[in-house]
C-alpha cells in the first residue's frame, strides 16, 4: 500500500472540502455538513486550520474527494490481476495461448494490510536507465582513431608541432631570446669564475730575461683570469713563433698556476746579411739579431744569400777543418749553391757544391804535405775535384814568371 | 529480381574487397544479444581463381581477433523494432569488438533469426546441347528457374543450388566440366520480409559500415552446429534463441528448409515474471540460475529467493520452490518445441534418411532439455555448440553464440549462391550502355 502524504493546506483551507466544492474566491462559505469522518469539524469555526493527518482516518472510510490521493484504490482488493503484465505481453499470450497449469501466481504468504501510521520509506521511483551506448560522435572519433595515420598524426605529429610552434612563438622575440643568452652567459660566467678556474700567476721556466719579457707581454688576458679564458694552444703557439724560441710547455698546475716551460734555441753561428748580424741555431733558425760581430766572438760566422738554409754543412765544414780554424775568418755562401771558406790573408777556399767536406780534407791533407797554404794565393779552386786550382797572388805571380824563364834560359 | 541481383552482388564484391583489406566483422542481431566478432583472413590468397568451389572459396585462413557481445535491445522476435535503439547495440558491440581487435572494420556480415522466414524449392532445366558444362552454362540454368511468387514485399536472402542433374544423372554437386544434353538443377531460395532487412541494412549503414552480406541465423547455426555427416545425412538444427526459434534442414551438405517459430527464451522469461511477479531481470536469473524442465522430488526441497524492488517487504522476500518454476517454464518450453515440430512436419522431415535433431543456441541451455526435446520431436536429438574457430575467446563458445561463429565460417567458405554465377546477357534486363561497359570490363 502506497502511502501518499496530504499536500500542504495553507491555514483556514478544507482540503477536503475545497477539492470537492471548487469555489470562488470571496464567495461566502458554505458548510452544509459536517463529514461522518470528522465529527468535530461540524461545529468548528471556519476560521480554525483544519490539518489532517493520515493517521484521522480509520481505513476504508478516508473521504476520497478525487484521484490522487487515492492512488491503489482497488490495489488491496484486486491483487489477483496481473499488474506488472504489460500490454503486449497480454497480446502475446493471446496469439501464442498456453495451456496454464497454474491458475494463479504462487502465493506463498497472504500479503497483510499494512497499517498505515507505518509509513515505508518513499520508493524513488524506478526510471528505467537505457543500456550504455557510445553516442555517434563517440563511436566516429573511435573509429577515426583507430585509423593508424590518425593515431601517427596525433601521437607524434602534433605533439612535435605544437612544441616547434610554441618555441618558434616565444623565441621570436629578440629580446627574449638576448635576455635567454643573457642568462646562460652569466650562469657561465659564474661557474668560470670560481675561485678554482682562476689563474693568478704566471711562472715561466727555461727563458732568458728577454725571452721572459717577450712571453710575458704576449700573455692573452691580464692575470688574474679564469682558466676558461686562457687559450693555452694558441698562446703557445704565439711563444713558439717567438725566434728564441724552440718549443713550450704550458700547464695550469692547481693552486692559479700558469706554468710555461721554455725551451730556447741555441744560437751557433752568426750570419751576416744586408740589414745585419743574425744569430742563427743549428738547424738555421734565426735566434736573435746582433749589434756587432764582437758581441758574440766565440761564433763562426757565415755570409751570402741563402746561407741559413745550409747551416748544417757550414757546421761540418768547420767541424771538419780543425786545424785551419784559427785562420778562417768566416764562410761565404756562393749562388746559394756551394760554400767558400775565407781565410785570412785575403785567401779564399772555393769548395764544389757536393762532398765539400773531402774536398776540405785535401785540402788539409796537402797542407800537411805541402802545406800548401802557406803558400801565397788567393784563390784554391776544388770545384773540380780532377783539377784543383790555384790562383796566385799578383806577386806571386810576377815571381813565378821570373823564375820559370829564368829556368827557361838556363835550360838549353 | 534483377534488382536483388545486382544487390547481392554488390554485396560479394564488398566481401571481396573486405578480404582483401583483411578484416571483417559478424554481426549477429539477436533478441536477448547482438554479438559482433572481428575476423582476420590471415593469408589473403589470390580470389579471383580458386581450385575447387566457388568463386570465394579457400579462405580458410581466418581468426578471430576481437569479439563483443551486449544486451539487445530494440529487437524482437529476431526483427529490429526501435530503430534507435538497435542502432545504439550495434555500435555497442562493434565498437567494444573494434576495441579488443585494436583495428577498424568497415564490413560487417549480418545475420538475424526472425523476418518470417519461407522457404522455396525451385527447379530449373537448361538444353545444352552435348558440351561440356561450363560456368556460364550453371549461370543460364540458375536463372533458367522459374521464379514462384514470394508475395509482395518479400526479398531473397538465400537461393542456393542444391542438386545438378546432368541428363539421366542427378545429384552431382559441381557440373562445371561434364557433358550432357540436359542441365537440370534444383535450387533452393530462402525469402524473408523485406522490410525487416532495409531495417537491419539501414541501422548498419547508419553506424558507418558496409554491409557485405546477410544471412539467415537458422542457416549459420545450422553451418556451426552441425557436424559434416549430419549436414550430408540429412539433420535439422534447432536455434533457440531470445524472440525466436530458426529451424534450418540440412541434407547433403546443403540447406533445404529454413523456418522459425516466433517463440524463445524470452517468453520463458516473461512466463516466469508474469507467474512470480518478479522483474523481468530476476525472472532471467532465476531461469538462468535454477531453470529446468524436468522436476523431481529433490526439486520441492530446493527453494529460490525471489527479490524484488516493489518496496513490499513480503513481496520482495518470497521464496518458491523450484518445482514451481520448472511448471512454469515447461510448458511454454513444450509449445515451443511442438511449434517446432509441427514446422518439421510440414517440411517432410520424417522422410530424410537421418533424422538428426541438433538444438542450439541461448535458451537451448536449459538443463534437461534434450530429455524433453526427445519426447516431441523424436529420438536423435543432441545439444550443439557452435565449431571452435582459430583466435575465439572462450566466452563465445557457448550454444548462444552457434549463428555468430556459423557466421565466421558463413564468412571463410560461402556456400555458392545463384547470385556468383553470371547471368547471361538476355536475362540482364539490360540497357545497352550497361552492357557495353560490361563488354569493356570483360574483354579489357
Amino acid at each position: 500500500m502506497q502511502q501518499v502524504n496530504p499536500p500542504y493546506v495553507p491555514p483556514g483551507r478544507d482540503p477536503v472540502r475545497d477539492a470537492a466544492e471548487p469555489r470562488l474566491e470571496g464567495q461566502k462559505l458554505r458548510f452544509a455538513h459536517g463529514h461522518p469522518a470528522h465529527p468535530q469539524t461540524k461545529n468548528r469555526p471556519l476560521a480554525e486550520p483544519v490539518i489532517h493527518r493520515s493517521t484521522d482516518h480509520p481505513q476504508g472510510h478516508r473521504p476520497q474527494p478525487f484521484a490522487p490521493l487515492a492512488p491503489h484504490a482497488g490495489a488491496e482488493a484486486g491483487a489477483e490481476a496481473h499488474p506488472h503484465l504489460h500490454l503486449h505481453d497480454q497480446l502475446e499470450a493471446q496469439a501464442h495461448p498456453r495451456p496454464q497449469p497454474e491458475p494463479a501466481a504462487p502465493r506463498l504468504s497472504a500479503r497483510r494490510q499494512m497499517p498505515l501510521h507505518a509509513d515505508p520509506a518513499p520508493r524513488h521511483v524506478a526510471v528505467p536507465r537505457r543500456d550504455p551506448a557510445p553516442s555517434r560522435l563517440a563511436y566516429k572519433l573511435n573509429r577515426l582513431w583507430l585509423r593508424p595515420a590518425v593515431r601517427v598524426t596525433t601521437r607524434i605529429g602534433v605533439p612535435v608541432f605544437l612544441v616547434v610552434l610554441g618555441l618558434g612563438a616565444w623565441l621570436g622575440d629578440a629580446d627574449r631570446r638576448a635576455a635567454i643568452v643573457g642568462k646562460y652567459d652569466q650562469i657561465r660566467e659564474r661557474i668560470e669564475h670560481q675561485p678554482a678556474f682562476m689563474v693568478s700567476l704566471l711562472k715561466i721556466e727555461g727563458a732568458s730575461p728577454e725571452v721572459d719579457a717577450a712571453i710575458r707581454a704576449l700573455a692573452p688576458v691580464d692575470l688574474p683570469a679564469s682558466s676558461f679564458d686562457i687559450d693555452l694552444a694558441a698562446y703557445r703557439h704565439q711563444i713558439t713563433r717567438l725566434d728564441a724560441v724552440a718549443d713550450a710547455r704550458l700547464v695550469i698546475r692547481s693552486g692559479g698556476t700558469l706554468e710555461i716551460a721554455v725551451t730556447e734555441r741555441e744560437p751557433v753561428i752568426l750570419w751576416r746579411t744586408h740589414a745585419g748580424i743574425e744569430m742563427l741555431d743549428a738547424t738555421g733558425h734565426r735566434v736573435a739579431s746582433v749589434v756587432s760581430r764582437d758581441v758574440r766572438a766565440d761564433l763562426p760566422l757565415i755570409a751570402g744569400e741563402g746561407a741559413d738554409r745550409a747551416v748544417p754543412e757550414a757546421l761540418s765544414l768547420l767541424k771538419a777543418a780543425g786545424p785551419l780554424l784559427p785562420r778562417i775568418r768566416g764562410l761565404q755562401r756562393m749562388g746559394e749553391r756551394r760554400w767558400d771558406i775565407v781565410l785570412d790573408r785575403e785567401q779564399r777556399l772555393m769548395l764544389p757544391e757536393t762532398d765539400a767536406v773531402r774536398a776540405l780534407d785535401r785540402v788539409l791533407a796537402l797542407d800537411a804535405a805541402e802545406d800548401l797554404l802557406a803558400r801565397d794565393f788567393t784563390h784554391l779552386d776544388l770545384r773540380n775535384t780532377d783539377r784543383p786550382t790555384i790562383r796566385l797572388s799578383e806577386h806571386a805571380l810576377a815571381q813565378f814568371r821570373l823564375i820559370s824563364s829564368a829556368a827557361s834560359e838556363t835550360k838549353p | 529480381m534483377s534488382d536483388l541481383y545486382e544487390t547481392q552482388r554488390a554485396m560479394r564484391n564488398m566481401r571481396k574487397a573486405a578480404m582483401q583489406r583483411g578484416v571483417i566483422a559478424l554481426l549477429d542481431v539477436g533478441s536477448s544479444k547482438i554479438a559482433c566478432l572481428v575476423l582476420r583472413f590471415d593469408a589473403p590468397q589470390d580470389i579471383g581463381e580458386p581450385e575447387s568451389g566457388g568463386p570465394l572459396a579457400g579462405q580458410a585462413a581466418v581468426r578471430v581477433i576481437g569479439a563483443a557481445t551486449t544486451r539487445s535491445r530494440g529487437v524482437r522476435f529476431g526483427e529490429i523494432d526501435a530503430m534507435a535503439e538497435t542502432e545504439r547495440a550495434i555500435r555497442t558491440a562493434v565498437q567494444a569488438a573494434q576495441k579488443m581487435a585494436q583495428t577498424r572494420v568497415d564490413h560487417v556480415i549480418a545475420c538475424f533469426s526472425g523476418a518470417q522466414p519461407r522457404s522455396y524449392g525451385l527447379a530449373g532445366e537448361v538444353e545444352i546441347g552435348g558440351e561440356q558444362v561450363t560456368e556460364l552454362d550453371v549461370g543460364r540454368v540458375l536463372a533458367a528457374c522459374d521464379m514462384p511468387d514470394i508475395g509482395q514485399g518479400r526479398e531473397v536472402l538465400h537461393a542456393q543450388p542444391v542438386n545438378f542433374a546432368l541428363d539421366h544423372r542427378t545429384g552431382l554437386s559441381d557440373p562445371r566440366g561434364h557433358s550432357g544434353r540436359r542441365l537440370a538443377t534444383d535450387m533452393h531460395m530462402l525469402t524473408v520480409d523485406a522490410a525487416a532487412i532495409h531495417n537491419l541494412a539501414y541501422c548498419i549503414r547508419r553506424c558507418d559500415l558496409e554491409l557485405a552480406g546477410i544471412a539467415s541465423a537458422a542457416y549459420v547455426s545450422g553451418i556451426s552446429s552441425l557436424v559434416e555427416d549430419e549436414q550430408e545425412l540429412g539433420s535439422a538444427c534447432i536455434d533457440m534463441g531470445g524472440g525466436a526459434t530458426g529451424v534450418s534442414i540440412f541434407m547433403k551438405k546443403h540447406m533445404i528448409f529454413a523456418d522459425a517459430v516466433r517463440l524463445g527464451g524470452d517468453h520463458v522469461t516473461r512466463d516466469i515474471a508474469a507467474g512470480l511477479q518478479v522483474p523481468m531481470a530476476v525472472a532471467e536469473r532465476i531461469k538462468t540460475f535454477h531453470g529446468g524442465v524436468h522436476a523431481t522430488g529433490m526439486d520441492d526441497r530446493e527453494m529460490i529467493e525471489l527479490s524484488g524492488n516493489s518496496g513490499d517487504w513480503e513481496k520482495d522476500r518470497r521464496q518458491v520452490s523450484r518445482t514451481e518454476l520448472i511448471g512454469i517454464m515447461r510448458p511454454r518450453v513444450e509449445e515451443i518445441l511442438e511449434d517446432v515440430r509441427a514446422l518439421l512436419d510440414a517440411a517432410g522431415f520424417e522422410h530424410l534418411p537421418s533424422q538428426q535433431i541438433v538444438l542450439t543456441g541461448g535458451a537451448s541451455q536449459i538443463p534437461g532439455l534434450d530429455g524433453l526435446a526427445a519426447r516431441v520431436l523424436g529420438q536423435n536429438v543432441r545439444l550443439g555448440r557452435p565449431l571452435r574457430v582459430q583466435g575465439l575467446p572462450q566466452a563465445a563458445t557457448g550454444a548462444g553464440f552457434a549463428s555468430v561463429v556459423g557466421l565466421a565460417l558463413f564468412a571463410a567458405q560461402p556456400q555458392d549462391e545463384w547470385w556468383d554465377f553470371e547471368v547471361p546477357q538476355d536475362r540482364l534486363g539490360g540497357r545497352s550502355f550497361k552492357r557495353a561497359i560490361r563488354w569493356f570490363r570483360d574483354n579489357w
